[in-house]
């Protein structure tokens, strides 16, 4: 009997505990071993672990963490507040900023996101909406973004679309160029070019896609703006 | 707001793979969203509030 369950906040023995992962996934192996899958609690990366190189970590530590990521997206929100472009904040009352009501009207382009993490989700339409920012978000596995995004822009419209969720390379320091040796990447790609396809249209779309380890090179020549780059 | 992006560069490939923070993805949106349409962005615009920098999150030029 393991004694992990999912849903369970661990990290690597072998990596010192430097990531928080939540444990998504439990794979029971041929030799009666048990694999989990495993999702940055902080950090958009996946990965896989023996059970016997995982520490269930201390409340106190993931708290301290969840509130340093709460801390940094308040700060961030502060910082952009203070911006007169921001002139529609809803965390300007937040902040204790006083609102007025101005002649000019600020447009910014919109924002469709598509998160595979619903935690993520959440978070990221609570940082838009503080910053008054025109955004649609919606939480959809990596797998499945290529599936909806053409009837999802079709829908919005957007200037800018984000595709995030988590990613990893499956055996690290090894097969750079090998897009199966990659956990999600894939995914990222085809949704990527399925926005490209609606993009042919006429209106330009700039794109945000990938995540932790993801395959920069590919993501790019997909015809994505803004990927998570190689070191 | 109407985008207009230009595929000017590209950073060679390197061999490694990095870590971003939760909230890289969401202020990169959130510049372009607030960028003037007459203006380039480019990485060096943010780079300084990313996790890592340049080295975290990559990119084309565009404009805003």
């Amino acid at each position: 009997m393991s004694k992990f369950k999912k849903g369970d906040i661990v990290g690597r023995i072998s990596y010192n505990k430097d990531v928080l992962f939540e444990i998504t996934k439990i794979i029971k192996t041929s030799n009666h071993k048990q694999i989990m899958i495993l999702k940055g609690i902080t950090e958009r990366i996946e990965a896989d672990s023996p059970e016997e190189d995982l520490e269930i970590m201390d409340k106190r530590i993931v708290q301290e963490r969840m509130q340093k990521l709460e801390a940094q997206m308040l700060h961030r929100i502060e910082e952009c507040v203070k911006d007169p472009k921001y002139c529609i904040c809803e965390a300007k009352k937040i902040f204790g900023f006083r609102q007025e009501r101005s002649n000019n009207v600020a447009s910014t382009g919109r924002i469709l996101h598509l998160d595979g993490d619903k935690r993520y989700s959440e978070k990221s339409m609570k940082y838009y909406r503080s910053l008054g920012l025109d955004a649609i978000v919606k939480n959809v596995p990596e797998y499945k973004q290529a599936q909806v995004v053409r009837s999802l822009l079709d829908r919005y419209e957007p200037d800018i679309l984000v595709l995030t969720g988590h990613d990893g390379m499956i055996k690290k320091g090894t097969g750079f160029n090998d897009i199966y040796n990659y956990r999600n990447s894939r995914h990222f790609i085809n949704t990527v070019n399925e926005a490209r396809k609606w993009n042919s249209h006429g209106k330009d779309l700039a794109i945000f896609a990938g995540a932790c380890q993801s395959y920069y090179e590919a993501i790019m020549s997909a015809g994505a703006n803004f990927a998570s780059s190689p070191r | 707001m109407k985008l207009s992006c230009q595929q000017v560069q590209t950073l060679p490939p390197r061999h490694g793979r990095i870590m971003i923070d939760f909230i890289d993805p969401l202020i990169v949106a959130e510049r372009i969203a607030t960028t003037e349409n007459t203006k380039y962005l480019t990485i060096r615009d943010i780079k300084d509030e990313l996790r890592d920098g340049e080295e975290g999150v990559s990119r084309y030029r565009l404009h805003g």
